[in-house]
């Protein structure tokens, strides 16, 4: 061997071995006379073979080097077209585009097919519609795919991402089963694929998505965890850590956020947060709010003033609802009961206004607490009176929306303790992933 | 021109002193592992945009993935060598 190998191959390599290889190699570490037979155990014709298949001289793998640098040349030039000809493709009506598609041979190219995949996902995050349209146009794309150009394996790969992010559009509109079904397809898929192990492990972080929306958390956690391991092993460092705040989320929906708080530590050491600085916000804001539902306020209170430039450099509604609502909770918590109303009644107004009715309930039942604790029944029962005709307008499900009527009525008929509060705020916190979940005014 | 620090060209040269053994721990013949070396640095390629963060360590990951699943396949008599 001419170069030393870097400590990543060498992590790399032991990490492939099964323990008992790693048993012998530990043993050749300290016996020189085993390691004087390794010279001459392997017959020669084996060995031989071996060196020739990867050395950069070998005229086999210049011809292979070369072939991957024409195919990267060709993929540059449609990733250079790709743009306008999504535009092109996407301007005309949803219901023309299939048809556009199947006769313009024009957009059958990787750069436009990889550009509507990841199209897909990103639009899914505002609207999951759009974005199941985008997946879909990706698949009827693929179908006029080269495979002689871009080979099966490789298409079967992207064919197997389109159908995982449309299984995660589906779940974000609620339709579980075409998501089930969605992610069974894309599970297909792989097995026709190169066999890339990361491909693999975003499939099983956006099934576990899914799984933490069934509320199946063991489910969920067992998926991320595979994905994890999967994407440290493969040196995505940032991907894991996505998978690790995600993580976090299943142990907080799941009821125990003290779960989550070490893993997002773990996690914020392998983000990038010039990749993706959002990611960073989500950790470290999904951090601060744990330790506020922990009753942890001094350490959420320490935490919150070191993510402030954070929190400014997102100046949008999404952001900075949230952002009062945490402080409303370390307010709170700190006793500073004022400030916790301000905060608590600005995010309630942005979430209204953000149009997001299980978030705007959520804020609406820490300032019912609030007032509650401290006796304020007008305001409570003035709160209690507003909420429901804000959510019997929206898509709020119907179990939900039943738990806020019988708050308002048990506020109205002043029997509304903190525990019915503390009773229907856990429900809607269940309730907004599991529209099956049904109500029982009996506690 | 001289290829780019993570050209597949360049990170075949930085695997070079692992790939052997690599290969012959799992007993892949020559043609095999030449098409499986082709196939990871091809992933890389197609996959670029995905903005891989190690691709030294991912073609690797990859290549010793397929390595263990063609010998559990050896192992099942599947696929016997030739």
């Amino acid at each position: 061997m001419k170069i030393h190998p870097h400590d990543d191959v060498l992590e790399g390599f032991l990490l492939s071995m099964e323990s008992g290889h790693r048993a012998v190699l530990r043993h050749l570490q300290g016996c020189a006379y085993c390691r004087s037979r390794l010279a001459y155990l392997p017959r020669a014709a084996e060995t031989e073979a071996v060196p020739g298949v990867i050395h950069p001289d070998a005229g086999t793998i210049q011809e292979a080097a070369r072939a991957v640098a024409a195919r990267e040349v060709a993929l540059e030039r449609e990733r250079d077209e790709a743009p306008g000809l999504f535009l092109e493709l996407v301007e005309p009506p949803a219901e023309e585009r299939e048809a556009l598609l199947g006769r313009a041979s024009r957009f059958h190219t990787w750069g436009v097919f990889e550009l509507l995949v990841e199209r897909s996902l990103e639009v899914t995050l505002k609207d999951p519609a759009h974005g199941e349209s985008l997946g879909v146009l990706a698949l009827r794309l693929a179908d006029h795919l080269d495979t002689e150009r871009y080979g099966a394996e490789h298409i079967a790969d992207f064919r197997a991402r389109a159908w995982a992010y449309r299984g995660n559009a589906c779940r974000m509109r609620f339709d579980f089963p075409a998501a089930e079904a969605a992610f069974l397809s894309a599970h297909s898929l792989l097995k026709e694929g190169t066999g890339d192990g990361v491909e693999r492990a975003i499939l099983l972080d956006l099934r576990a998505s899914l799984r933490r929306a069934q509320r199946r958390f063991g489910e969920a956690l067992r998926l991320l965890g595979r994905a994890v391991v999967i994407f440290l092993g493969a040196g995505e460092g940032h991907r894991a850590g996505r998978s690790l705040v995600k993580l976090s989320t299943v142990h907080h929906h799941a009821g125990n956020p003290a779960a989550g708080i070490p893993l997002l530590h773990q996690a914020l050491e392998l983000i990038d947060p010039e990749r993706e600085p959002r990611l960073l916000l989500c950790a470290r804001h999904n951090l601060i709010f744990y330790q506020a539902e922990l009753g942890r306020f001094q350490e959420a209170q320490t935490l919150y003033r070191e993510a402030r430039p954070l929190y400014r450099s997102f100046d949008e509604p999404w952001v900075q609802n949230r952002r009062s609502w945490v402080r409303g909770k370390i307010a709170r918590g700190l006793g500073q009961l004022k400030q916790a109303e301000a905060r608590f009644l600005a995010a309630r107004d942005g979430f209204l206004n953000e149009g997001v009715p299980y978030d705007t309930a959520l804020v609406s039942l820490e300032l019912a607490l609030l007032y509650a604790e401290q006796g304020r029944t007008a305001e409570l029962k003035r709160l209690a009176a507003e909420m429901v005709p804000v959510f019997a307008s929206r898509h709020v499900h119907r179990e939900a929306l039943a738990a806020l009527t019988f708050l308002r009525q048990a506020v109205e008929a002043e029997r509304a303790s903190l525990d019915v509060v503390v009773r229907v705020a856990d429900f809607l916190r269940k309730s907004e992933h599991d529209p099956e979940l049904r109500f029982e005014a009996q506690g | 021109m001289e290829p780019s620090e993570d050209s597949p060209t360049e990170i075949l040269h930085r695997l070079s002193g692992v790939l052997p053994a690599v290969f012959f721990a799992f007993g892949i013949p020559r043609e095999k592992a030449e098409k499986i070396v082709e196939t990871a640095l091809l992933v890389l390629v197609y996959k670029k945009r995905m903005r891989i963060e190690n691709p030294e360590r991912r073609v690797l990951r990859f290549i010793i993935d397929v390595c263990c699943r063609e010998a559990a396949k050896e192992e099942l008599g599947e696929d016997p060598p030739p």
